[in-house]
């Protein structure tokens, strides 16, 4: 089925489809069952190989004989076998996204043919058909068992979209943003967000690449796609992590020689660019692919919701008050170079690469928009040296290995030394002070409280491997191991301490996951047994002075702690009718606190707390996904999924209690550290319609909607909780997305292509502290975004202009803080292919 | 010191005149109204209440508020639902509300204690039963006093907030021989006029400790309850006083810092901050010999001045002994002393909640080290004597929750009323006619889990 549908859109990007050898297997093996059904008596076997016009070899193209059923599809060399070929007289046509369908005669009258095929590649081609095989590709992933959004990068990547902007776009996502770009983010997966949510570079966490190197500034030119799971995570993904995941999966293709260019400008002096370039040589498989973007942006918008203020002398608060905000520039280079083979003898992949990534950021506020800070930015700095290396068919048939390890030198540094305190129209707060009119100074020498100038330094190496072995033909079992560690160093600039004397913590973090995968029942029922155990050993070293016949010294005392847990869970997906899938999964895990957690982090104002348990969790996912169903020229894709969370112990950002520290200056909103919030609970549900029409018009429809409730039980005496099943404060729990697209042919000229789109995203009303008093709401937003890409006729050179929030209505998120309103953006891209 | 005196009142008026003069300045355009019509001069009771975080901890979530009569309050068959959804006016604050209100208690003054708006000051007008308006300017003092401010109505009219930064640590020398010099914390202090919703003076500086106490190792990381004395020439505000024993070998902390040990049990004294009024100058501690309790109240206000001019300190919310201020030195009266047990023939009482009413009568609020429960007790402090009034509920563990927030006792013509519900459960407020020391138990009060009720004003 899958086969035909190609079959439908023949022409594509070439870069599209070169590595998605994962989801083509199954396609492959599912031809491969459909052709093993037909039994002739008088047969031949065809051989050969499909190579292009530009001598490379065509993978993945389907093979077919002339009407009749018989097909396959080339390998990744181009290889092709037809079996079962009856004797004759045929015709065979070779087709694929990427080539001009090629028709060749044969005649079959012995019992093996050798028949190599030359194809013509098709010219670069339109966006609406990349869609329609990276459906397909998605369908895989999509109809596993997990919960599972996969979002295509491709044609976001010509417009002005960030990469998170893609994600709070899709369904069950809410990525919840302090300000502008560069801006901290937390991402809430259907009421699941926080430590239990990993979010992944090709399988590594990106915290690994520091702050300078995430979501907020990797481009969407250089992903692949970003696959989002919510509860339940393969064995790829296995962590601390219960609530879901999001994986970055990063362009990995090398297979033409290419240079892609893209810059933008917009609103806020906002300028962003990125640039791509991949090598190839046919001969010895090296390749090369490198990859850089730049980002500036002074975040300059106006606010004038209830959060912005003036204050005068006498302290007095005019609200709203209509201000520009300042002290929010954002800067951010960073490169990746790779080098390697591919589809060599001794390996499919093998990259050595290096990451380096450099950030500014002024942070224009603390958690509240209660005080603007001058002055107070951080720096970071990351280099990242990774190698991959994978191969099939490692020693024997059926086992394979993969293996991605990163060592991570990252540095940040904070610097708070702006003595004055500051109004939102960007001037010097005043004060009577001792019974004049004078400037306002902050208490403590900096805007958020001491002054500080601080340095961390982070040593961590994360190293991810999974051997897998095909027992039989549908059932797989595979081993994970990850492995990590982060060596901490925190400098006090300002106040230089003597090193000798601070603890030293060093983590070891080690996880073994086991699953395996069955296909059963004629390949309609896929099941994925996973287990999990999680081992983490702490070496801590602390400094003591000990009095020895009235002469002082110095000891140290070493302390190794472990601490491990057992976590499991299964997947099931069964195909009941054509197209329709009913998708499961279930899950019991725990998660370890993370080093923020525990140690905190004066860069994003977090105090330790080295008090916290590990969470539990248990989740349950049920839906399906129906689709896609073609009528003439309509398709439809339809998915749903209930889901069911419960956290014990859950580890939850919460402003610091000031009776518990003895720091009066910390007890403040603007300091938060986490803690263990009792019992809650996520129940709810998600649900996308997709539909296509004349692969002209696109249009999305999505929603989730749950409630988060608190379910503590019982309060410290005792006594029933009487906050047991009120709504969590500060966390937005409905959300709409939809959007609508249109390509237009042969605008202003011949051969270009126009796409217009429109996108609606709607959050709900949430109060941010207990018990729902209006004065604490936050007011639901309806945000409107409108766009038009243009490509012009030699396929080269796409103009993209979007306009965002064209209403420009309030916008707000965690606490209160306003977003951007109105911004307008113009991109630029331009493609390079024929440069060797 | 009489010519000291008047010079202080000078400078006072000056301060005064200087303050009107911007508030006037302020009488612009978009002045809110500070007046508004209805029934202006009748009296209500407003009762607080607070229910608890997300952690659990009792009354530690938020604070609501409802105005009754003083009818109603005194009557067992009236009840008041505070929790039921609609009914509790909801006080803008994350945390417990720090509610002081007018001596006619047509007005309600509050800090937000932290929330995205944490140090905002809201004023608000009872406009009828169980009702409120928000009424003048919010201000800002976040920046002053931090975004979970400390702070009393110091006067009729007069808040003062009060701010001290934690208590650093300086030393000299290198490991393993540090040399101790002092924990030093910045003190910053605000002036509100509740009238004109203004701040009029501030001050910031570093805790004045004399060169001895800084030696001795004393600090103190937590000032409040300001009160100004009857001249309105001096403020006073209580401390929590720590102290370390420098001579001692200091041990390490996680960041490589020194660290000496706790010498607590040496503090010489109940410890109070002094400044003039409204200058905010000439700061100094002074240390009474009488009781070594701090008196920095944790949610309820320690201090009154009493019908003779005198301020009077309860060593709430852990000591038994209500000290003296004079009012021609402004310094501990060392000759004086109420102590609690003495006058209740009782051990380890704890005086949790108190207010000074008239001509020496006094009504305290406390609990001892030796039962769980909280009790009332009517004081003379001039007899220094003591009485304790019977309640229904006084033997209840669960006051202990209610007696850590409490905050504040109400009083009009010859009754107190004292709003009693332990944690979780309902309760009732208590009438004490403080003239004839008769208890009435007066309207019920209908509790829900972890919450209480936290004040009468």
């Amino acid at each position: 089925m899958l086969v035909i549908r190609i079959h439908r859109c023949p022409a594509v990007v070439r870069t599209a489809i070169s590595n998605q050898i994962f989801y083509m297997k199954q396609i492959f093996t599912l031809t491969f069952l459909f052709i093993s059904g037909v039994v002739l008596a008088q047969t031949s076997v065809v051989k050969g190989k499909i190579i292009s016009n530009e001598n490379e070899p065509v993978s993945f193209a389907t093979v077919q004989i002339a009407k009749s059923t018989i097909a396959t599809m080339t390998d990744e060399k181009g290889h092709y076998v037809l079996k079962n070929v009856p004797l004759g007289q045929h015709q065979i046509i070779v087709s694929s996204l990427e080539i001009n369908p090629h028709t060749s005669p044969i005649h079959v009258n012995k019992a093996e043919h050798h028949h190599h095929v030359r194809v013509e590649i098709k010219a670069e081609n339109e966006l609406q058909e990349v869609q329609i095989i990276q459906k397909t590709e998605k369908k895989a992933l999509e109809t596993e068992g997990f919960a599972v959004a996969i979002i295509q990068t491709k044609e976001a990547s010509l417009r002005n979209l960030t990469t998170n902007e893609l994600l709070d776009r899709t369904v069950g996502v809410r990525v919840r943003q302090n300000g502008g770009i560069g801006s901290r983010v937390e991402y809430n997966l259907n009421g699941m967000s926080g430590s239990s949510i990993g979010i992944f570079l090709d399988g590594i966490e990106v915290s690994t690449y520091g702050s300078s190197f995430n979501l907020n500034n990797i481009p969407p030119a250089m992903i692949e796609r970003i696959e989002v799971y919510k509860g339940v995570l393969p064995s790829h993904l296995t962590g601390d992590y219960v609530g879901g995941a999001i994986n970055v999966v990063l362009k990995k293709d090398a297979s033409r020689n290419n240079i892609t260019l893209a810059t933008s400008y917009g609103s806020f002096n906002t300028f962003q660019s990125d640039i791509a370039a991949t090598f190839r040589d046919k001969k010895s498989g090296m390749s090369a692919r490198a990859s850089g973007f730049y980002t500036y942006t002074d975040n300059s918008f106006t606010t004038w919701g209830r959060s912005t203020t003036y204050v005068n002398h006498l302290q007095q608060i005019t609200r709203p008050y209509r201000a520009k905000r300042f002290n929010n520039t954002y800067e951010s280079l960073g490169g990746r170079f790779e080098a390697g083979f591919t589809d060599v003898k001794w390996a499919d992949q093998f990259f050595l690469g290096y990451n380096i990534s450099d950030n500014y950021n002024e942070i224009p506020h603390g958690t509240t928009m209660a005080t603007p800070y001058v002055g107070r930015f951080n720096e970071t700095q990351a280099h990242v040296f990774s190698i991959n290396y994978s191969k099939r068919e490692l020693l024997f048939k059926g086992l394979s290995l993969n293996v991605n390890a990163v060592n991570s030198y990252r540095s940040t540094y904070l610097q708070d030394t702006v003595g004055l305190a500051y109004n939102w129209d960007g001037k010097v707060r005043e004060i009577i002070e001792f019974g004049e009119r004078v400037p306002l100074k902050t208490t403590l020498g900096g805007q958020q409280g001491v002054k500080t100038m601080t340095q961390i330094d982070r040593k961590i190496i994360n190293a991810r491997s999974n051997l897998g072995y095909t027992i039989v033909r549908g059932h797989r079992i595979s081993l994970n191991h990850k492995f990590e560690t982060t060596d901490r160093d925190d400098n006090d600039l300002l106040n230089p301490i003597n090193k000798d004397l601070i603890t030293k913590s060093i983590l070891a973090k080690n996880i073994l996951s086991f699953n395996y995968e069955a296909e059963t029942f004629n390949k309609k029922l896929k099941t994925n047994l996973m287990g999990k155990y999680t081992r983490n050993k702490t070496k801590r070293s602390e400094a003591k002075i000990v009095a020895v016949n009235g002469e002082n010294g110095i000891t140290r005392k070493d302390t190794t702690t472990f601490a491990s847990n057992f976590g499991y869970g299964a997947t099931l997906s069964y195909n009941i009718i054509t197209k329709f899938f009913i998708i499961t999964s279930m899950e019991n895990g725990f998660i370890m606190p993370n080093e923020t957690q525990l140690y905190g982090d004066p860069e994003i104002n977090i105090l330790p707390n080295l008090r916290l348990d590990p969470e539990q969790n248990t989740n349950y996912n049920l839906g399906f996904r129906w689709g896609t169903l073609n009528f003439n020229k309509h398709k439809l894709t339809l998915y749903s999924n209930a889901f069911w969370r419960n956290g014990n112990g859950k580890i939850t950002q919460q402003v610091v209690d000031e009776s518990e520290i003895e720091n009066e200056a910390d007890a403040d909103i603007q300091t938060t550290r986490y803690v263990n919030l009792g019992k809650t609970q996520a129940r709810g549900v998600e649900a996308e319609v997709l539909y296509i029409y004349d692969n002209k018009l696109n249009a999305s429809f999505n929603f989730s909607k749950f409630n988060n409730l608190f379910k503590q039980a019982t309060d410290e005496n005792g006594q029933a909780h009487s906050l047991y099943g009120q709504q969590v404060p500060n966390e937005p729990f409905f959300t709409i997305n939809a959007n609508i697209q249109y390509r237009f042919e042969d605008v202003f000229q011949k051969n270009s292509s126009l796409n217009a789109y429109y996108n609606m995203g709607y959050v709900g009303e949430y109060y941010i502290v207990w018990g729902a008093p209006e004065w604490s709401k936050t007011p639901k937003q309806f945000i409107h975004d409108v766009g038009a890409s243009y490509r012009f006729p030699n396929g080269k050179l796409i103009a993209s202009l979007d306009f965002k929030n064209i209403f420009n209505v309030e916008a707000y998120d965690n606490f209160m803080v306003q977003k951007p309103g109105r911004g307008v953006y113009i991109k630029l891209n331009y493609t390079i292919s024929k440069f060797l | 010191m009489k010519n000291n005196m008047q010079k202080n009142s000078i400078k006072a008026m000056a301060f005064a005149m200087l303050a009107s003069s911007f508030t006037l300045l302020s009488c612009g355009e978009d002045e809110p109204a500070t007046e508004t019509s209805g029934e202006t001069d009748k009296r209500w009771i407003s009762l607080t209440a607070a229910f608890p975080d997300a952690s659990g901890t009792a009354g530690n979530g938020g604070t609501l508020a409802y105005a009754i009569s003083p009818e109603d309050a005194i009557n067992p068959n009236y009840e008041v639902k505070i929790f039921e959804t609609g009914i509790g006016f909801s006080l803008k604050s994350s945390r417990t509300a720090r509610v002081q209100a007018s001596e006619d208690g047509q007005f309600l003054y509050n800090i937000q204690y932290t929330g995205a708006d944490g140090g905002v000051f809201n004023k608000y007008k009872v406009s009828g039963e169980g009702k409120y308006e928000e009424i003048g300017y919010e201000l800002n003092t976040a920046t002053i006093l931090g975004t979970s401010p400390r702070w009393t109505k110091a006067a009729e009219g007069i808040g003062v907030g009060v701010y001290a930064g934690s208590a650093t640590l300086a030393y000299t020398g290198t490991a393993p021989n540090f040399v101790y010099q002092n924990r030093d914390s910045e003190v910053r202090l605000a002036i509100l006029d509740l009238n004109n919703t203004a701040i009029t003076n501030t001050a910031q500086l570093t805790f004045p400790w004399s060169d001895a106490e800084r030696a001795a190792g004393y600090g103190v990381s937590r000032i409040d309850v300001p009160v100004l004395n009857a001249a309105k020439t001096k403020v006073f505000i209580g401390c929590n006083v720590s102290k370390v024993n420098p001579n001692a070998t200091p041990s390490i902390d996680a960041s490589g810092v020194p660290i000496w040990p706790s010498d607590n049990n040496n503090i010489n004294g109940t410890k109070t901050l002094v400044f003039d009024y409204p200058s905010l100058r000439n700061g100094k501690v002074i240390t009474s010999t009488v009781s070594k309790a701090n008196n920095h109240g944790y949610r309820t206000m320690t201090q009154y001045v009493g019908t003779d001019g005198h301020v009077y300190q309860a060593t709430a919310t852990s000591g038994a002994d209500i000290l003296r201020i004079d009012k021609n030195t402004n310094d501990y009266d060392n000759n004086y002393n109420f102590n609690l047990n003495t006058a209740l023939g009782i051990t380890d009482a704890r005086i949790r909640a108190w207010r000074y009413i008239k001509d020496g009568v006094a009504v305290i609020l406390y609990d001892t080290g030796n039962d769980s429960g909280g009790y009332i007790a009517l004081a003379n402090l001039t007899t220094k004597t003591a009485t304790k009034v019977a309640t229904d509920v006084e033997t209840d563990a669960a006051l202990t929750s209610t007696f850590g927030q409490y905050q504040n006792i109400g009083v009009h013509g010859d009754n107190v009323y004292v709003p009693l519900t332990a944690s979780g459960k309902d309760g009732n407020i208590y009438v004490v006619n403080w003239k004839t020391k008769t208890v009435t138990k007066g309207a019920k009060l209908t509790n829900q889990s972890g919450s209480f009720f936290i004040g009468a004003y």
